[in-house]
């Protein structure tokens, strides 16, 4: 199987400077009510939320330790089925 | 090879067949055409799948097919079989994606997650792809996210991008907003709570009580005495009686759905009774199981849908049965198999994907509110406000006949196990018309 992504994204903060990243997976939590993403940059691991606004999608960083730990659980079965 | 294509014009999906190899020879195809080529996508193993920023390009054993960007945008009636394809394509790219970071730490930095800062995402097709196929309603993550505090709030320096420019003030105009609702909840969390509204339920009178295997509490109106189900009767009552019990359904339950189905008598005639879509049942084949006082004979009705079978009465009762039993079949319990046969049989797992959810912990008479639930949510997020009747439970009950005290016993088979449910009608009884 060949599969060609294109999933490379520029993220842009609010000061203006501006990231490439590279989504893995969005998640929705029904526990929190919210849309995840989660992604790369630098090959450092990286979750947000986010929401659409306008037609564009704003992502926030600022999330719980519960959410961490959420999404570490998130990742770690989705490995697994990934891989399984 | 075929070679397919789709794409979106005046705001509907087309798919053409693209005969030529030399030469574009496109054959515009039939609405019943499209829904099975949609059809055989999700459910064919891909082989290829290359996306780039306008198109998408999938390839299989017989054929390949070329989508454009906005032919998974929801927009039209082809949405609920799109959004499988959508489901299936989102898991390669994601299973794939998560490759690059086998082997390596699959922990989330946070220190390098920057706290309380937002940012915005340049829109490309796998962006739109992978964020819009999930989700709960926007609005509803909106409500629930956590504002940031003043004093992290980012401030927003003037950015020559001619590019990003807009999209700094969509960004401005959210941090903005964000502080307003921050001043709103307080402002909110200073007034005295406000205690809900007591209900009045009425006490259950025991010996009515039938012991279900299951419970249930809804609130529904009566209209039982309106003279529409009645009507029912008289016209559809015989097939209704005869289908839903050979098929293992609840009589009483299924004369509700159709009352509440079906059209006002015109000329003495109900037009297309149980309101079935011809393009989707016409050549159908529906495969039922049989049951008798004793449960499963272990033998099946097979019958196929034909565009004069549902011209009957008895064709079009026998396809809404045999339809909302493949819906109950398929969620395993009665009332969420109810609820799939106005939002589409496979609307529950057509949710569960989209919300990354486990299909099996939503099936079962024990999960029907949450299945209802989720359903609900789904359908609201991926089609807006319109799609279907949300309320159809309340509506189809109001046409259940009760008891005294506002409860239905209904019992129905699933596999060869019956199944004993009870509907409480937890409504003040002093609203609709009662016949308390």
């Amino acid at each position: 199987m060949v599969i060609v992504m294109n999933n490379k994204i520029t993220l842009m903060d609010a000061e203006g400077n501006k990231y490439k990243a590279e989504i893995l997976f969005t998640h929705f939590d029904y526990f929190y009510s919210k849309n995840y993403i989660i992604y790369l940059i630098d090959d450092d691991l990286l979750a947000s939320s986010y929401e659409k606004v306008d037609n564009k999608f704003i992502i926030n960083n600022d999330l719980t330790t519960g959410e961490y730990d959420m999404l570490d659980k998130e990742i770690e079965q989705r490995l697994g089925g990934a891989y399984a | 090879m075929l070679n397919l294509y789709g794409g979106v014009e005046n705001n509907q999906r087309y798919i053409y067949n693209n005969k030529g190899t030399n030469e574009v020879v496109s054959v515009n195809l039939k609405e019943e055409d499209i829904i099975k080529i949609l059809n055989l996508l999700k459910r064919k193993d891909i082989k290829k799948i290359k996306l780039t920023d306008e198109y998408i390009y999938l390839s299989y054993d017989d054929m390949n097919v070329t989508l454009t960007e906005d032919f998974f945008e929801i927009s039209d009636k082809y949405d609920i079989y799109v959004n499988d394809l959508r489901g299936k394509v989102k898991k390669y790219v994601e299973d794939e994606a998560l490759k690059k970071i086998k082997n390596k730490n699959t922990k989330i930095n946070r220190n390098k997650n920057k706290k309380g800062q937002k940012m915005l995402v340049a829109s490309s097709l796998i962006t739109s792809l992978l964020l819009t196929s999930l989700g709960l309603s926007l609005k509803e993550a909106v409500k629930k996210t956590q504002l940031e505090d003043d004093d992290k709030t980012p401030v927003l320096s003037d950015v020559t991008s001619d590019l990003l420019e807009d999209d700094v003030k969509i960004l401005n105009d959210l941090v903005n907003n964000a502080n307003n609702k921050e001043v709103k909840t307080e402002e909110l969390g200073n007034q005295e709570e406000v205690k809900p509204k007591e209900e009045i339920i009425e006490e259950p009178v025991k010996e009515d009580i039938m012991e279900a295997d299951y419970n249930f509490d809804y609130e529904f109106l009566d209209l039982t005495k309106t003279g529409k189900l009645e009507e029912t009767k008289e016209y559809l009552g015989d097939y209704i009686k005869h289908y839903a019990t050979r098929w293992g359904l609840p009589v009483n339950l299924v004369m509700a759905q159709v009352t509440q189905e079906r059209p006002s008598v015109v000329e003495g005639r109900i037009k297309n009774p149980c309101q079935i879509t011809e393009e989707i049942f016409i050549n159908h084949t529906f495969k039922m199981p049989v049951y008798d006082e004793a449960g499963f004979t272990g033998t099946y009705d097979t019958f196929t849908v034909t565009k004069a079978s549902l011209g009957t009465y008895e064709g079009n009762i026998m396809t809404g049965i045999a339809y909302l039993r493949e819906c109950v079949d398929s969620s395993k319990s009665l009332i969420t198999g109810l609820y799939l046969y106005n939002q589409g049989e496979p609307s529950l797992w057509a949710a569960c994907g989209y919300f990354g959810l486990n299909l099996s912990d939503y099936k079962g008479d024990n999960m029907t509110k949450e299945a209802c639930e989720l359903i609900k949510n789904y359908n609201i997020a991926a089609h807006g406000n319109n799609y279907g009747d949300y309320y159809y439970l309340a509506n189809v009950f109001q046409y259940l006949e009760t008891s005294n005290r506002g409860a239905a016993d209904l019992s129905y088979y699933l596999g060869s196990e019956k199944i004993d449910i009870n509907i409480n009608n937890t409504l003040n009884h002093e609203v609709g018309i009662s016949r308390g």
